[in-house]
């Protein structure tokens, strides 16, 4: 009968005073978005990855690409069905890029349109005609060029290609890039006709050869990898690059590193939420303490009202999700839009649900964090009170730690998870054991500083009385720790972070070049030397290899190394079976000066002998590609001033006409391989500011608690003299004192955090520049 | 003097004073008496300008304490007036010695003198060896008397007292009438509401109040 009455008087109190359980609310609530939506974004990123790969290679089995060994880069579909028969089906595409007349780059494939169709599901919204007489000047075109140029059904467009001015007909409007790349499709025999015009030697090939840089192949029930090896022992083919399709998205789709980041930054929302909602709560708590204490000296027992008060965070819990499911399901549909998701078109799968269900596990934790710190830190003072406490605590960081072991074993994971997984959990120790400790720093502050204003009199009474009030009054106390938890969190994301930026902007200015050209054969460099514009032209290798550890590794080789910036020193240049490999790789790997390393490189296998380690953000590998005989397949070209960025890209494209090679800037050369990093920064950026909000609202809240319930306080200040201006200053002195002993505190937690963090990021063998444990103070 | 001129005083609607008229001479101990609910310390905390009246005004030599600006409250509030409160209101979050010391420091005294004076009203309270305690550790009884000598810590001109020994036993009523006795001889007036007759006639003068009005 009595816990109705509890319930009852819980009610009512809620109703009278609303502001702390409804920020509890919103605060759990939005934790749950937040961890849902990045649960379900990981999904959806992974997916979305995964439908443009298909798209990308449609219903191919094997590709063909051209690479740096390649000696004849005229290739054709028709001889692929002379090695594997009519019972598969190929189609040839040719890269090039579309000049428009408003200056602007489309990337573009010309293609056999009967030959694409038999290895891709090209879908179309708007679609016209395309008969044998208009086949030459047809072109298919994606949604957003439709747009940008306000083209339909009909429209023509002009468009410089290959140095030729051409003219197209739109017979077709697609929603996406086609292959997720191109944004415009045009039929080969007319580039073939547009080329014959001017070249004996294209014109002497014939009308139906179709010039292509890549063949996909449909293998139509046949075994690719078998497919795959009759094409590379076939001499038109044993030059090229020839993969299985299944193996490179395999290889392609790492989202090892995004996934646990993610894990880990929600775990630090729940930290930082559990924090806030805690500091609600025992400001709720203080609220009612008459009130509890009255139904204890009425005979409830104490043991049974604090569960009962606990059942109160559980509400409180339960609202926050069911509030939070319908936020997300209503947010998913924007969020996707946003986000620039194009692919996925059923978000709501049972992934959705499974993901809901962790963010309802997640958003848990923080209400049971919040309920233990609230039971660690509400219990009377007594002696077997502490003793307890110091020993739950010990008991507390040593399950963290035995189920942090307990997770490595049973996932069997390797050392170096192993390591990143007691790294996270000593992040999760270090913050627990502040959030108890936190408050008896502050005190111990505020008492030094008490003891030093007393022995030099300095007559400041606003301040004097600032740091007395400080001993004592718990809301200053928990400012202090919320502020300390979010300065140490979010130092330490903002160091991870802006580590992150300095890393892709040390990798984008890695090659200053201002052009890459890619797959480039052997006489490429010639032409480009000679080609109007260029000052300088330096060829490199640059790729990457699966290791025996299963990782992706960069590979780089040049000739003359003082070409590249960043972290590479000159006097280390590999020659012969040298490498020098990144310090972060080698010490996961416990590579050792003098160690072997084997790597395949455009089929090749290459031995190598470290010689020495660089400090670089991603595991990299320099070497020596033309002792082993692989030629380069990139080529920095620097202009030298007299033509403008897009002039020089249309002089090289003028004088690479039959080369094969695509002409991309260093961002855009850089664009696929730190794309999935900038994910990771996109991430951490938002989750960022997450807490920034949670924390301020908890903090704002606190505060403004801290001196709403001491209001009588301060009247007594002025009823016996203390003047108004004395009276803000010392509100204000308390703020300070929070706030200053809470930066202090947070800044040097954030340090250890760093160092934590760091320690797991290079179990993904990264090396973020400048990032260690005394970040935040530089 | 303190003079309280025509002070009337509502709440919600009811009134509590009616024209209250009330002269008091300096050095005079005043008692004023009254059943519960009378007014008597809605006229205190007029009195003390703790409360602005609806009407009339309260003159503290001449001057219309309703009217200070917050400089000259201060002042006044620290250094000619001291006041105990029925429910003593010490400041939780400081010890008793602090709550003592509090007004003294305020008006920028002399503090080796003040905790000297201290030490002696605390020694004749019976309070010397607790005033490093906070108040919830205190029980009523200490937490009036730290009240009652932070009134007179810095030797007021005019001390007011709201029940001074509501909480306390008959022998520790008895010291601290004593006490009020010693400070209104050395000069300061003291003005007590109090609903016990043996605590009023410490005083030079009784007046009472009833139904918001003053009667004898």
């Amino acid at each position: 009968m009595w816990i109705k009455l509890f319930f009852r008087h819980i009610a009512r109190s809620i109703k009278l005073k609303p502001l702390q359980p409804v920020l509890s609310v919103i605060i759990l609530t939005l934790s749950f978005v937040i961890v849902a939506m990045s649960l379900n974004a990981y999904a959806w990123l992974t997916e979305e990855t995964g439908l443009r790969q298909a798209a990308a290679y449609g219903r191919a089995d094997i590709a063909i690409t051209l690479n740096s060994r390649t000696q004849n880069r005229f290739v054709s579909p028709d001889e692929v069905y002379k090695v594997l028969g009519d019972g598969v089906n190929a189609a040839g595409c040719f890269e090039l890029p579309f000049y428009t007349a408003d200056g602007g780059v489309a990337l573009g494939v010309a293609t056999d349109f009967d030959d694409i169709g038999g290895v891709f599901d090209l879908e179309f919204t708007h679609y016209g005609q395309i008969t044998y007489d208009t086949l030459d000047n047809s072109a298919l075109v994606s949604r957003s060029f439709a747009e940008k140029y306000s083209l339909g059904i009909g429209s023509t467009f002009s468009a410089e290609a290959l140095g030729y001015s051409l003219t197209y007909t739109v017979q077709g409007i697609s929603p996406r890039e086609f292959m997720d790349k191109f944004s415009v499709m045009v039929g080969i025999g007319g580039i073939m006709r547009a080329l014959a015009a001017d070249s004996p030697f294209i014109a002497a090939l014939g009308d139906d050869f179709g010039l292509c840089s890549s063949i996909y192949i449909a293998a139509n029930g046949q075994d690719p990898a078998a497919c795959a090896e009759l094409l590379r022992d076939a001499p038109d083919f044993a030059d090229k690059t020839v993969s299985v399709v299944a193996e490179t998205m395999a290889t392609q789709t790492n989202t090892g590193m995004l996934s646990s980041m993610i894990y880990v930054l929600v775990i630090f929302i729940a930290v930082v939420a559990a924090a806030v909602v805690f500091c609600c709560f025992y400001i709720l708590s203080a609220q009612r303490s008459d009130e509890n204490t009255l139904f204890g000296l009425a005979g409830a027992n104490p043991r049974a009202l604090f569960a009962l008060q606990c059942t109160e965070i559980a509400a409180y819990w339960l609202t926050g999700c069911i509030l939070g499911t319908a936020i997300s399901l209503a947010a998913t549909p924007a969020f996707l839009a946003l986000s620039g998701f194009s692919y996925i078109t059923a978000p709501f799968t049972g992934a959705f649900a499974a993901n809901c269900a962790q963010a309802l596990g997640i958003t848990f934790i923080t209400a049971l964090l919040t309920a233990v710190g609230f039971y660690f830190l509400r219990r009377p003072k007594t002696d077997k009170n502490n003793k307890r406490r110091g020993r739950t605590e010990i008991i507390a960081v040593s399950l963290i730690f035995a189920a942090a072991a307990a997770c490595s074993a049973a996932a069997a994971l390797s050392p170096a998870a192993m390591h990143a997984t007691f790294a996270v959990a000593a992040c999760l120790c270090l913050l627990f054991a502040a959030f108890l400790a936190i408050p008896a720093l502050f005190v111990r502050a505020v008492r030094a500083a008490d003891a030093f204003m007393k022995k030099r009199d300095t007559g400041h009474i606003a301040l004097c009385y600032a740091l007395k009030n400080a001993r004592n009054v718990k809301t200053l106390h928990n400012s202090c720790r919320l502020l300390a938890i979010l300065v140490a969190v979010c130092a330490a994301l903002a160091a991870v972070i802006w580590s992150g930026n300095v890393y892709i902007r040390a990798a984008q200015n890695m090659l200053p070049a201002d052009y890459m050209l890619l797959n480039t054969g052997e006489e490429t460099i010639a032409r480009i030397e000679q080609c109007e514009g260029v000052a300088s032209a330096e060829p490199l290798y640059w790729g990457a290899v699966e290791t025996e550890h299963k990782d992706s590794l960069l590979i780089i080789s040049a000739e003359d190394y003082s070409a590249l910036a960043g972290p590479f020193r000159p006097d280390l240049s590999p020659q012969g079976d040298e490498a020098v490999v990144s310090q972060s790789y080698a010490l996961l790997y416990g590579i050792s000066a003098g160690d072997k390393l084997t790597i395949t490189v455009d089929g090749m296998e290459c031995t190598l002998t470290v010689k020495a380690f660089i400090r670089s953000g991603i595991s990299t590998l320099y070497f020596d590609s033309q002792h082993f005989g692989i030629y380069p397949n990139v080529i920095a070209v620097q202009g030298d001033g007299s033509l403008s960025f897009d002039e020089l890209k249309v002089s090289l494209a003028r004088a690479m006409v039959l080369d094969m090679a695509v002409i991309a800037s260093p961002a855009e050369f850089f664009e696929q391989k730190i794309s999935l990093f900038n994910v990771y920064l996109t991430c951490g950026n938002i989750l960022f500011l997450c807490m920034l909000f949670f924390s301020a609202t908890g903090l704002a809240d606190n505060l403004y608690e801290s001196y709403r319930a001491r209001r009588e306080q301060f009247a007594l200040y002025a009823a016996c003299g203390m003047s108004q201006r004395n009276v803000r200053a010392v509100k204000l002195w308390e703020i300070a004192t929070a706030v200053i002993t809470g930066l202090i505190i947070g800044s040097a937690m954030s340090c250890a955090l760093i160092y934590l963090i760091s320690q797991w990021m290079q179990s993904y063998a990264i090396d973020l520049f400048g990032l260690f444990a005394i970040s935040p103070l530089l | 003097m303190i003079e309280l001129k025509n002070i009337t005083k509502s709440y919600n609607g009811e009134r509590v004073l009616k024209g209250i008229n009330l002269e008091i001479r300096d050095g005079e101990f005043l008692s004023i008496m009254g059943e519960s609910g009378s007014g008597k310390s809605t006229l205190l905390n007029v009195m003390g300008g703790f409360l602005p009246p609806d009407e009339g005004f309260v003159l503290w030599n001449g001057e219309n304490i309703n009217a200070f600006d917050n400089a000259r409250t201060s002042a006044f509030r620290c250094g000619e007036m001291g006041f105990v409160f029925q429910s003593f209101r010490l400041i939780s979050t400081l010890t008793a010695e602090e709550n003592i010391l509090l007004p003294a420091m305020l008006a920028h005294k002399d503090m080796k003198q003040t905790r000297a004076y201290m030490a002696d009203l605390c020694r004749t309270l019976g309070i010397d060896g607790m005033i490093k305690k906070y108040p919830d550790q205190l029980s009523g009884g200490q937490q009036q008397r730290a009240a009652i000598i932070r009134a007179l810590i810095c030797r007021p001109a005019a001390a007011v007292f709201d029940e001074p020994t509501g909480a306390l036993d008959s022998d520790m009523q008895k010291r601290v009438m004593e006490l009020l006795r010693r400070i209104n001889a050395e000069g300061t007036t003291i003005i007590q509401v109090t609903h016990s007759r043996a605590m009023a006639e410490y005083g030079s003068r009784i007046a009472g109040i009833k139904d918001g009005m003053i009667c004898g």
